[in-house]
């Protein structure tokens, strides 16, 4: 199983090499003869890359299709895919930093199949799909508007006794919303199945 | 019906058709880790390896697709000891950089017109047969 990125970002001036090796490590052109989908080319492709890397629990391939457009290969060697592939992320999203980069598409393959198995995403649109995060929130938000709506019309006595009854609601939907927050800024990749 | 299912039926009845223009289909009988959607073995014994690959509109071909298709070829031409010959066939855009890579790879890449397929399957067949 391998894990495919489309990274659009600012062009840059110079080779991306060197920003992939400084977070990535010196380039490992020789990891490339054990990876299975290049493998077989190997000597082929060591020339058309920007970066070829491995660590033990993953390989990492990039190539600069365009100017202002990295595709990035994952393939993993052991460990938790999870962690593997937001890992690869970060340290993407930490060489291009000042490039603004966009994660525009990322898919899991399953070799044994040749199929797309799971789309991954970045951003609010992401984050608000997780179960974790919308059911609190949506929850809490619709508290605060029962209050209001209350609290504006029939609640005219005992108004602290009548909001008391939402607060493990609203705190449940404040903290889903800090997990929210924080994951944006962490630019969390979620995977979601295609099939 | 996905993109792939979709063209590789439109080829296997546009094959039977014309009596498989003396192409046998040998999909699925790879015995390696090579899974390509479509092999087939032409009248003169070479091995045709396509492989397709769908994306959302405006996207481009990534190499992950080509570095796969030139390693099936590879591999299919080693295991049957026979010339092999690799198509990708996508609706993505190909960038200069990787269409000058996929020639040094050996590997022809055939941009499929999505809204008239049947007509992009009969040239795709016809450059089969070239």
């Amino acid at each position: 199983m391998w894990v495919e990125f489309t990274i659009s970002h600012e062009a840059a001036a110079e080779t991306l090499a060197p920003r992939l090796e400084r977070v990535f490590g010196p380039s490992q052109p020789a990891a490339l003869s054990r990876s299975a989908i290049f493998g077989p080319n190997a000597a082929a492709w060591q020339s058309q890359l920007q970066y070829c890397g491995e660590s033990q629990q993953s390989r990492i391939i990039c190539y600069a299709a365009k100017s202002n457009e990295l595709q990035v290969v994952i393939e993993p060697t052991g460990g938790r895919l999870d962690r593997i592939f937001q890992s690869a992320w970060d340290g993407i999203t930490t060489a291009l930093a000042d490039l603004g980069p966009v994660l525009t598409d990322a898919k899991q393959v399953d070799e044994a199949t040749n199929q797309t198995i799971q789309s991954g995403q970045v951003g609010v649109a992401a984050e608000i799909r997780q179960k974790e995060i919308y059911l609190p929130l949506s929850l809490a938000l619709a508290n605060v508007a029962w209050l209001g709506v209350g609290l504006l019309t029939w609640v005219d006595q005992d108004q602290l006794r009548f909001m008391s009854g939402s607060v493990t609601t609203v705190t449940a939907g404040v903290f889903a919303a800090g997990s929210l927050f924080l994951n944006l800024r962490k630019k969390r990749l979620r995977w979601s199945g295609t099939q | 019906m996905t993109y792939e299912a979709d063209i590789l039926s439109e080829i296997r009845g546009q094959l039977a058709q014309q009596q498989s223009r003396g192409f046998e289909d040998i999909t699925g009988r790879s015995s390696g880790p090579a899974r390509p959607d479509l092999v087939l073995k032409s009248p003169s014994g070479e091995v045709v390896v396509l492989e397709f690959k769908h994306y959302a509109p405006n996207q481009d071909l990534h190499f992950a697709a080509l570095a796969q298709v030139a390693s099936y070829s590879r591999m299919l031409s080693e295991q049957y000891s026979a010339p092999a010959r690799a198509l990708l066939v996508t609706n993505g855009r190909v960038q200069p950089r990787l269409e000058e890579t996929a020639r040094q790879l050996g590997v022809a890449i055939i941009e499929l017109d999505e809204t008239n397929k049947s007509s992009s399957v009969a040239n795709l067949l016809q450059n089969l047969s070239d």
